[in-house]
C-alpha cells in the first residue's frame, strides 16, 4: 500500500494520513484484512514524525477503519459500508471545492455550472481518445491543495 | 479576545529547557533572555535567520559555553555542573564542517567516537554508513561538505542518545540524500523515542518531521508552540474590503503578515478563527476564506512579522 | 528521566587509551618526516664512512639531543592539529570534563614526544657505535637533562597552543621580538630589558641550563660548567612554571 502526503498541503500530516487510508478503502484500493505498515516503517517511508503516524492510526482505530492487532501490527478493518464511505469522500471533495470557490469569489451556483460543463467536455474528450487514463491515481494531490 | 503569540509551552517534562538565557560575546549579545522548552519526545524545529542565536543556544545546552545570565537544563541536569553526563546523553551535529579529526579515516573517527560512548552500536553505525553511502576508508579531511555532514550524523546517532541536537543537519546535502536522511531520522525517532532539536534556517527541509516550532530572531525566542496549535490558530484570511476601509484596529498586535491586492486583503492573523473572522467582519470586511498555513509559510510569516 | 536510563559516561581508562592512540595517528605524518630525515642522515653518514672520511665518526653525547628538545616546543601544535585549539569544538563536545580531557591529550602527546627522544638517542647510540665515534663518559645525570628539557619545552608549547588559536604567530612574534631586542642592545639601546630576557634564557637558572645541564659560571657568562645542583634547581623551577601555565591553560574556559 502506497500512501502519499504533501507538505504543500496545509492540513496536518496525521489528517492527511487518515484521509489517504480512508480514501484508499473507499475506492476499493485496499481490502479488509490488508496489513498496514508499522508506525516506524510508514514514518520512515513518508519521512514524517512517527508521532503523527501513531496519532493517525489512533484516529483510524477510533473510526473503526483500522484494527490494531498485537504482534501483527495495524490491519484494515471491515469496510464500514463502502458506498456510504464513497459518498463521504465525495462530500469532502465537494466541501473543499466549495471552500476553494469561495476563496476565489465564485458562487456555488457558478461552481456547479462550471463542474457540469467541465464534466461534459471531459466526456467528449474521452470519447475521441479511447486510450485515456482513468482520472484517479493513487498518490495524486487532493484538489484544493493545488492552490494556495 | 485574540491573544499574543505563545512563547511558552504548557506540556512537560522538557528534555531541554532554558530560563532567561543570555550570552554575550565581547560587547555583542548573542542571546537575550531565551526560555527554550523542548518537550521530551518532541521533534522541535528551531528556525531563524543566520546569526539569530540558534547555534549559541545549542552550544549552551552542551555546556560548551557558560551563560552570562539564566540557566540551562538538559534532561533535568545542568550542563555546567554535569557537563560530561549531559554530553553523554546528546548526539550533536555541529554547524561547522571542520569538526572531527581530518587526518583520520572515517572508520578510525567512528572508532574514536565509539571509545567515548559506551552504548555505541557498531552494527547500527555500519548500517547508517551504508545507508548514507559513506566509505569508511576515506580520509575525513578530504570529504565534501555533504559527506562530512553524513559522517557527523552517524557520529550523533550511533550511540542512540536520548537527545539529538542537530545544527543545520541538512546543510550541504543533495535532495536525494536529504530525503534519505529524513527517512533515517524518522526511523531513529520511532525506534528510540528520542527528543530531537533541529536548528535550521530552511524549514521546508525538515518540515515533515517537526511537531514543535520555535522562532528565533536577534537573540530572542519570538514564538514557541506545538505544530497543531500553530495550524489551528495561525490562518490566512482572505476578505473583500470596502474602498474606504481603514483597517481593523482591534486586530492590532495579532496580524502576523499583511498582504493583498486592490480590495482583497490576505492577512495572516494569529488567534481563534471565529473571533478573528468576527473582528474582521466588524471592521467592514467580508471574510471569504480562512486557510491554515503550511509549516514553512507559517515560519516565514512569523519571521517577517512587522506588527 | 530516570538516571538508570541515562547513557553512561566512558571509563577514564578507555578515554586515556584512545587519546594515546589518536595522538599517535595525529603524529604519524610528523614521525614519518622525522624518520625520513634521520634516514637521509644515516645514508650520508654511511656514505662518509664507506669512503673513509675520519669525520664520519658520530659522537654520542647528551648535547646531541638539543634538536629534539627544540622540536618538543612545536610538538603540541601537531598534537592539537585538526581542531582550532583555543576553541576545540570537537574535543570539547565529548562526554568528559574539558580540563582533564585536554590534560589527557597533552600528556599522551608528551609520552609520544619522549618516546621520540628515546628513539633519537637509540639511533644516535647505534650510529656512534657503528662508526666508532667518541662516547661522552661525563656525569651520568647529564643524560637526564634532554628528557626533562623535552618535558619543560613540551608543556610550555602546550600552554601556548591551548591558550591561543594562533600559536605560530605568538612563537614567531616572540622570536622576532627577541631579535629586535638583541639589535637594540647592539645599538646600545634598551640594555636592562634585553638582559632580563637573556637571563631567562641563558642565565644561570635559565632555560638553556635546564635543557643542557650546563650552566654559566657566576661572574663569567662565557664559562659553562655542569653543576648538578644548579641544574636540578633550575629544572624544578622551570618544571613548576611549565606545569602551572599548562594546567591554567588546560582548565581555562574558552569563551567562543
Amino acid at each position: 500500500m502506497q500512501l502519499a502526503i504533501d507538505t504543500a498541503d496545509p492540513r496536518p500530516i496525521e489528517t492527511q494520513i487518515v484521509d489517504e487510508v480512508r480514501r484508499a478503502l473507499a475506492l476499493g484500493a485496499v481490502e479488509p484484512g490488508t496489513p498496514l505498515p508499522a508506525v516506524r516503517t510508514l514514518a520512515a517511508e513518508l519521512r514524517v514524525n512517527p508521532g503523527a503516524v501513531a496519532r493517525a492510526y489512533q484516529v483510524l482505530q477510533e473510526q473503526g477503519v483500522v484494527e490494531m492487532r498485537w504482534g501483527r501490527g495495524p490491519v484494515v478493518a471491515r469496510p464500514a459500508g463502502a458506498s456510504e464511505d464513497r459518498a463521504a469522500l465525495a462530500k469532502r471533495v465537494a466541501e473543499r471545492a466549495l471552500r476553494e470557490a469561495r476563496r476565489h469569489g465564485v458562487t456555488p451556483r457558478e461552481l456547479a455550472e462550471a463542474l457540469r460543463l467541465a464534466t461534459a467536455s471531459e466526456r467528449s474528450c474521452e470519447r475521441s481518445d479511447a486510450s485515456s487514463e482513468p482520472v484517479r491515481t493513487a498518490g495524486t494531490r487532493h484538489p484544493g491543495a493545488d492552490h494556495r | 479576545m485574540t491573544s499574543a503569540l505563545p512563547v511558552r509551552l504548557s506540556e512537560g517534562p522538557f528534555a531541554a529547557a532554558s530560563e532567561g538565557l543570555a550570552k554575550r560575546f565581547g560587547r555583542d549579545f548573542a542571546l537575550l533572555g531565551v526560555d527554550l522548552q523542548v518537550p521530551e519526545g518532541a521533534v522541535y524545529v528551531l528556525v531563524g535567520p543566520n546569526g539569530a542565536g540558534k547555534t549559541t543556544t545549542l552550544k549552551l545546552l552542551l555546556g560548551l559555553y557558560t551563560p552570562d545570565a539564566g540557566g540551562v537544563q538538559v534532561l533535568g541536569m545542568d550542563p555546567r555542573a554535569q557537563g560530561p553526563l549531559v554530553r553523554a546523553q546528546v548526539g550533536y551535529v555541529p554547524e561547522r564542517g571542520d569538526w572531527g579529526y581530518g587526518y583520520m579515516t572515517v572508520g578510525r573517527l567512528l572508532q574514536h567516537h565509539a571509545a567515548y560512548f559506551p552504548r555505541w552500536d557498531w552494527a547500527y553505525a555500519m548500517r547508517l554508513a551504508s545507508a548514507f553511502d559513506v566509505g569508511l576508508e576515506r580520509r575525513v579531511g578530504g570529504l565534501s561538505k555533504g559527506v562530512t555532514r553524513r559522517v557527523h550524523l552517524i557520529l550523533a546517532m550511533a550511540h542512540r542518545p536520548p537527545l539529538l541536537l542537530l545544527d543545520e543537519p541538512t546543510d550541504g546535502l543533495d535532495p536525494v540524500m536529504r530525503d534519505e536522511t529524513l527517512g533515517l531520522l524518522a526511523q531513529h525517532v520511532a525506534d528510540t523515542g528520542c527528543t530531537v532539536l533541529i536548528s535550521t534556517h530552511l524549514v521546508h527541509e525538515v518540515d515533515r518531521l517537526a511537531d514543535h516550532l520555535g522562532v528565533m530572531q536577534g537573540g530572542r525566542l519570538t514564538a514557541q508552540l506545538p505544530r497543531e496549535v500553530l495550524h489551528r490558530n495561525l490562518r490566512r484570511y482572505r476578505a473583500d474590503v470596502p474602498v474606504d476601509w481603514n483597517g481593523a484596529p482591534q486586530l492590532n498586535g495579532t496580524v502576523v503578515k499583511r498582504g493583498g491586492v486592490g480590495r482583497e486583503i490576505q492577512w495572516s492573523v494569529w488567534g481563534d478563527e471565529r473571533e478573528v473572522a468576527r473582528l474582521l467582519a466588524n471592521s467592514g470586511a467580508t471574510v471569504r476564506d480562512a486557510a491554515p498555513l503550511t509549516l514553512e509559510d507559517a515560519a516565514v510569516a512569523l519571521l517577517s512579522r512587522k506588527d | 528521566m530516570q538516571p538508570a536510563l541515562l547513557n553512561p559516561v566512558p571509563a577514564w581508562k578507555t578515554v586515556a587509551r584512545e587519546q594515546f592512540r589518536s595522538v599517535g595517528v595525529a603524529l604519524r605524518r610528523e614521525a614519518l618526516v622525522a624518520a625520513g630525515f634521520v634516514g637521509v642522515l644515516s645514508v650520508w653518514i654511511g656514505y662518509l664512512g664507506v669512503n673513509g672520511f675520519s669525520d664520519a665518526r658520530v659522537p654520542f653525547s647528551p648535547e646531541a639531543g638539543l634538536p629534539v628538545v627544540l622540536l618538543a616546543l612545536l610538538a603540541p601544535m601537531a598534537v592539537w592539529k585538526g581542531e582550532d585549539p583555543a576553541r576545540r569544538g570537537y574535543h570539547r563536545a565529548m562526554p568528559v570534563s574539558h580540563g582533564t580531557h585536554a590534560v589527557t591529550r597533552s600528556l599522551s602527546g608528551l609520552a609520544w614526544t619522549l618516546a621520540a627522544a628515546v628513539g633519537f638517542f637509540a639511533w644516535l647510540g647505534t650510529a656512534s657505535a657503528l662508526t666508532g665515534g667518541p662516547v661522552d663518559h661525563g656525569q651520568g645525570w647529564l643524560w637526564i637533562a634532554p628528557f626533562t628539557g623535552v618535558a619543560v619545552m613540551y608543556l610550555l608549547g602546550s600552554a601556548l597552543t591551548l591558550v591561543t588559536a594562533y600559536p605560530w604567530r605568538w612563537m614567531g612574534g616572540g622570536v622576532v621580538a627577541y631579535m629586535f631586542l638583541r639589535m637594540l642592545r647592539m645599538a646600545d639601546g634598551t640594555r636592562p630589558l634585553s638582559e632580563a630576557v637573556d637571563s631567562v634564557i641563558w642565565g644561570r637558572y635559565g632555560i638553556a641550563t635546564v635543557v643542557s645541564g650546563w650552566s654559566p659560571m657566576p661572574g663569567n657568562h662565557w664559562m659553562h660548567d655542569a653543576n648538578a645542583s644548579v641544574w636540578l634547581l633550575a629544572t624544578w623551577f622551570w618544571l613548576a612554571i611549565a606545569i602551572s601555565v599548562f594546567l591554567y591553560s588546560a582548565y581555562r574556559q574558552p569563551e567562543r
